[in-house]
């Protein structure tokens, strides 16, 4: 089973895991206006606080992750240098806001697969790490791939964390989507009108139970990460599908087998904003978890993002373990119209399971399931017990595969070839490029994919540009090409097309590599839902480079 | 007024992509949304902050957008009454 072992939180209000919970319990917040044409709320770090983060010739970025990692790790006494440690980093933007928009100036910029690489070496691991961007998911994403990289035996302990810092970057992009609120947010109200935004970063270091040396006290007291799934909508780009369906499919796959009296809370994503906080009463009442207290924090740190799914965890963990779910920060008046369970004064709890749930741009939800309950975690069936799915990739079979050449050009394909999806001409070259190549693939296949993995290393850096320009120019910035700045917004495209509504996931890489990129894979066939998966690597560094190679793999079935 | 309209018609297949759309297909009075052109609510936004680069009106929510976007000529007539630039 993967245990969290220790944890951290890094916020505005805290540098321990700790700190942080005694915050949000006294009602501590760094949310404050900024602004004042056009005013927004935002939890920020201090100058005072960066600097004293500040770690010599790292961004400040890569800095809080270094941080938020050392802090998890002081609590244990484990050897992260052995090649059977690895580290993910889950993250939307990374670096982003050292990025100029024609390039002059990025001395401070490295790519998020790069960022990855230095903060892994500096603090000593020897694996290659890579990270996990799904928006905002990318939190509990990257805890799902590590539970599965564990289980399958490829690595006995992974630290995963969480991390981004708002820049004029994010502020302008969710502007121009105008989700922002100018008052501290309020998540489930009648009166919500949008999110704030906040810095943090957050880690959990996971181990695997049962390959651990010495089963000590320390892991008999730690929770379980039980079950995580992941799907997509398949809906529409930037919203929710109304009634949840994905998010319910996401509960019902990682909720199998236990029922709602076994939880203390579902803690919600609670972005405070119309559609998601709608979307998840709706997925929560239809899920038959009406009478379970929600949860959400997003009152207090804002939404931060690539932490956020972790951050979530890790807080719900601590307050359940004081016998309390805490309370909703902002919340009053009930203003949405799935029947749910929600109060903004602590509530008592005797269990010691929960369920989280997220969603995030490009149609993406996940649910995981923790527990350090013996009642709930006995329902596990042990791993000698569990229908073994062969990691083999020898029992994955290629039913498709494509390649692009030197000469692609996916515009010109997609006039020759495609031409009846007008939406074609507003993705972004990245997006242009997987959604022809996807095309292509899948035309000539008999097979139908019900997930998508991905892979690249530039993430989206054409559109990042592209924003940053925008910016520069009119001090604003254009919805639709801020949200190709999420680069798995590539993944939705092919979803929505295709509709797909398995997993839809994207990991950047510091360079390509085969056997990190066959290990991502293979978890996902052992333990996703999947038994068709459309994989690939695309990626866009420049104007004139397109890299695309799919496959098509499904994994035979042993009779 | 038909200069205006003509001149958002141009300004609008920019700023969505209607790469296969001329100003000449796009008619005074159809509707822009749920009509033929395929747009969905980020069009909304991107026609939001088209206002507010090129004519100084911002808006303050996709809300009060409806009415003003149902068509060229409904959006010219707005802007005419309340462009600052």
């Amino acid at each position: 089973m993967v245990k969290i072992v220790s944890t951290n939180i890094t916020s505005p209000i805290g540098a321990t895991t700790e700190q942080n919970y005694q915050a949000y319990i006294h009602d501590v917040s760094a949310l404050a206006c900024y602004g004042s044409d056009k005013p927004y709320v935002v939890s920020l770090f201090t100058d005072e606080q960066r600097e004293q983060m500040a770690v010599d010739g790292f961004s400040s970025f890569e800095s809080l992750v270094i941080r938020s990692v050392q802090e998890a790790l002081s609590h244990l006494n484990i050897d992260i240098t052995d090649n059977r440690t690895l580290f993910i980093l889950s993250t939307t933007k990374a670096n982003v806001a050292e990025l100029s928009a024609d390039g002059a100036d990025d001395r401070c910029y490295s790519a998020p697969g790069e960022a990855a690489q230095k903060i892994a070496e500096h603090l000593g691991f020897s694996t290659i790490p890579f990270v996990v961007s799904n928006a905002c998911i990318s939190g509990i994403s990257a805890q799902i791939i590590a539970m599965r990289m564990l289980e399958a035996g490829m690595y006995d302990k992974v630290v995963v964390c969480g991390a981004d810092i708002i820049s004029q970057f994010m502020i302008a992009g969710f502007q121009s989507f105008m989700s922002l609120s100018s008052q501290p947010c309020r998540p489930f109200d009648l009166e919500r009108n949008g999110l704030n935004l906040g810095e943090a970063a957050a880690t959990v270091v996971l181990v695997n139970s049962s390959n651990a040396a010495g089963g000590d006290d320390s892991m008999r007291d730690a929770w379980t990460i039980v079950s995580g799934a992941a799907t997509n909508d398949a809906y529409h780009l930037s919203a929710p599908s109304p009634m949840g369906d994905g998010m319910q499919q996401a509960i019902h796959s990682a909720f199998e087998g236990f029922s709602a009296d076994m939880i203390a809370t579902v803690n919600a994503h609670g972005t405070a904003t119309m559609f998601n906080d709608q979307m998840e009463s709706k997925a929560i009442e239809f899920s038959g978890l009406s009478d379970v207290f929600v949860s959400a924090y997003k009152g207090c740190f804002g939404h931060t993002l690539g932490a956020a799914g972790l951050l979530d965890t890790i807080l719900t963990i601590r307050a359940l373990e004081d016998g309390i779910v805490p309370p909703v920060r902002g919340f009053e008046t009930k203003g949405v119209s799935g029947r749910i369970s929600i109060s903004n004064k602590c509530q008592p709890a005797d269990k010691r399971s929960f369920l989280k749930i997220i969603s995030g741009f490009g149609g993406c939800n996940a649910a995981t399931l923790y527990s350090k309950e013996q009642s709930l975690l006995q329902r596990i069936p042990d791993e000698a017990c569990r229908e073994l799915r062969v990691p083999k990739s020898t029992e994955l079979q290629v039913v498709g595969e494509w390649r692009a050449e030197s000469t692609f050009s996916p515009v010109q394909v997609y006039k020759q070839s495609i031409g009846d999806y007008p939406k074609f001409y507003k993705m972004d070259r990245l997006c242009q490029a997987a959604f022809v190549a996807s095309e292509l693939i899948l035309r000539d296949c008999a097979e139908k994919p019900t997930s998508i993995i991905l892979f690249n290393r530039s993430s989206s850096i054409l559109s990042d540009r592209k924003h940053l320009a925008a910016l520069d120019k009119f001090g604003l910035s254009s919805p639709s090409v801020f949200l190709y700045t999420l680069p798995n917004i590539m993944l939705g495209e092919i979803a929505i097309r295709h509709q797909i509504h398995g997993e839809s996931s994207l990991y950047i890489l510091e360079r390509r590599d085969e056997k990190l990129m066959q290990q991502v894979i293979d978890a996902t066939i052992m333990f996703g839902e999947s038994d068709c998966i459309l994989i690939g690597w695309v990626d866009c560094p420049d104007e004139q480079t397109i890299e695309v190679e799919l496959k098509i793999l499904k994994r035979k079935r042993l009779q | 007024m038909e200069e205006l309209i003509y001149t958002l018609k141009k300004q609008i297949i920019e700023a969505l992509n209607l790469e296969e759309v001329t100003p000449e297909d796009m008619k005074d009075n159809i509707p822009l949304f749920g009509g033929g052109f395929g747009l969905d609510s980020i069009d909304v936004l991107e026609l939001i902050v088209l206002l507010e680069k090129n004519y100084g009106i911002e808006l303050q929510s996709p809300a009060e957008a409806k009415e003003i976007f149902t068509s060229v000529r409904t959006m010219a007539e707005y802007v005419m009454q309340n462009r600052k630039k």
